[in-house]
């Protein structure tokens, strides 16, 4: 449904989005990860052809957005970052003009209450949206990329600066309307990304540091082998180097009281947990706290992803 | 193009901007008609026209924010780039909507003919001529504001512009006698807009004058055009 080759944006001499390729297949939520200034809104400017690419392709159905713009446009609904509304209108007159603009052919009065319907607006299509709130704003700016119908939804930041609650329901909506459309949804929280997508792509710095099946891309990200570790006794190292389960050891901290805590990562056997306690136990080592950390936040992943790709880097910089 | 058409010059109404135009043209023009017509005792509407020029001064470069100042500013071009339309309909819709605008403020300005008629014998085709010069006048002056609001997303930048380029073109007229260098004379007598105006006041319905005004639209029209593709290419 969508493929992008090598795309690249210059903006004079920084580059903003370096040579990226990928490529969405049709009915695919797609998560963009990244942290704030990778590239994300760049490139899902250039996917809706708001701006031009320095170099590179992007097809939509197999239409060229810069070649054949119309008919590329045309499978679009495009969410930008702060949605594009004027504010002097009502929802009602706004979405009729969206319908007008995007030269819908269907019962337009229908087509749009049912958009409404869907996102919740039925109640306030008769209020100014500037006097609407910002989650009310936010769904006024979903219908609008809603009106049409499009084969790809494409969402930048669709959650920002909501209250937990709206961010529920904007969640439930995507998911919604992932069963019908094609989806590209940009975050900088994983948790939110791995909620709705069934692919994540993660981009640093313009390019593509990782890209890969949500459950695929956790694991390689995965912290569920490590646990932390506090105990109190003699000789712990050696011993939980002995243990059988334990592949790499880390000291973090050695008190004065005589505590020690650790960062221990177990192989693969699944009793491992058990087996490790058991073994300190026996040895008449006092566990003070064993917890197994856990991966939620973007930031692990990122770290543990961006630390893998420095660590090529250099090994490649050593061969060569 | 319609639907932009549509909401621009709805949008202008939802707003003081359009009112503002309105009012201003006929306050300005109002001015000059109790001088001539009602002090003066004229029956011609020739003076009052040609001395309301500079009210476009004034009026431009509040339709010039509107157009796309505004949108570049609040991000709503987003909505139009993306759509399935091109940039010129674009462009063609903003414009058209700030000619629909003035449209209306000219059709106000009818009632001093009314009044004229009620109580003289207006000279029906210098009137249809002069209305006709003020026509191409603005749409050629509002094409100008249409490029420069093309150019920032600061809207006190906008109106600056918009009025010191005004400002120059309606001394050119002034400036040219004392230009000696032909070359630097024609392009310079090319961009005094105004100048043109005259003939159509005295009843004189130049083709070439018609052909003038046409151009400078399209010309404008077609680097706002430029610019606004150039914004996506940069």
């Amino acid at each position: 449904m969508i493929k992008v080759t090598d795309l690249t944006k210059q903006y004079g001499k920084i580059t903003a989005v370096d040579h990226i390729s990928f490529e969405i297949d049709d009915g695919e939520v797609v998560g963009f990860l990244g942290p704030n200034g990778a590239g994300k809104t760049t490139t899902m400017n250039m996917l809706c052809g708001y701006i031009s690419s320095t170099s590179g392709e992007v097809l939509i159905d197999g239409h060229d957005i810069l070649k054949e713009p119309l008919e590329a446009k045309k499978c679009i609904g495009y969410l930008p970052e702060h949605p594009p509304l004027y504010t002097d209108m009502e929802v009602y007159e706004y979405l009729g003009f969206v319908y007008d603009l995007k030269k819908v052919r269907d019962n337009k009065k229908q087509h749009i209450q049912t958009i409404m319907e869907k996102v919740g607006l039925t109640d306030v299509q008769n209020r100014i949206i500037k006097n609407l709130s910002k989650g009310y704003q936010q769904r006024v700016g979903f219908a609008q990329a809603l009106i049409g119908n499009p084969k790809v939804l494409i969402l930048d930041e669709p959650t920002v600066g909501l209250d937990p609650n709206q961010i529920v329901e904007i969640r439930k909506l995507i998911e919604e309307l992932g069963k019908a459309h094609t989806v590209i949804l940009s975050s900088h929280i994983l948790g939110e990304i791995s909620a709705v997508c069934s692919k994540i792509i993660i981009i640093k710095k313009g390019t593509i540091i990782a890209m890969d099946e949500t459950d695929a891309l956790l694991k390689k990200a995965d912290t569920a082998n490590k646990v932390s570790l506090k105990v109190m006794g003699e000789d712990v190292l050696a011993l939980l180097n002995q243990s059988g389960v334990v592949l790499d050891v880390v000291e973090e901290q050695r008190l004065d009281d005589g505590t020690q805590t650790f960062i221990v990562t177990l192989n693969e056997n699944p009793d491992g947990i058990k087996l490790l306690s058991k073994s300190l136990s026996e040895h008449g080592i006092v566990i003070l706290e064993l917890q197994k950390k856990a991966t939620t936040t973007l930031e692990q992943v990122f770290a543990e992803l961006t630390a893998k790709e420095e660590t090529k880097v250099n090994e490649s910089h050593i061969k060569a | 193009m319609r639907a932009i058409l549509k909401r621009d010059f709805n949008s202008y109404f939802n707003s003081p901007i359009g009112y503002s135009f309105v009012a201003i043209l006929l306050a300005v023009m109002g001015v000059w008609f109790i001088i001539y017509n009602c002090l003066g005792k004229g029956s011609s509407l020739n003076a009052v026209f040609n001395n309301s020029v500079l009210v476009f001064l004034f009026i431009v470069p509040l339709l010039s924010v509107k157009m796309l100042t505004e949108e570049q500013k609040t991000k709503t071009d987003q909505i139009l780039l993306t759509a399935p339309v091109t940039v010129p309909q674009i462009v063609l819709g903003k414009y058209f909507a700030a000619l629909a605008v003035y449209g209306v403020a000219l059709l106000t300005t009818l009632i001093y003919v009314v009044i004229i008629a009620l109580f003289g014998t207006p000279s029906l085709g210098e009137i249809i001529s002069t209305y006709i010069g003020f026509i191409l006048l603005g749409a050629a002056f509002i094409s100008i504001g249409l490029y420069i609001s093309s150019l920032t997303d600061n809207q006190f930048l906008g109106v600056l512009y918009s009025f010191v380029v005004l400002l120059i073109m309606f001394l050119l007229p002034l400036i040219l006698p004392y230009v000696t260098n032909p070359v630097l004379n024609a392009v310079l007598s090319w961009f005094s807009i105004s100048e043109r105006f005259s003939s159509f006041v005295s009843g004189i319905f130049g083709l070439d004058a018609i052909i003038y005004y046409i151009c400078v639209c399209a010309f404008f029209v077609v680097l706002t055009i430029f610019s606004v593709e150039k914004r996506r290419w940069r």
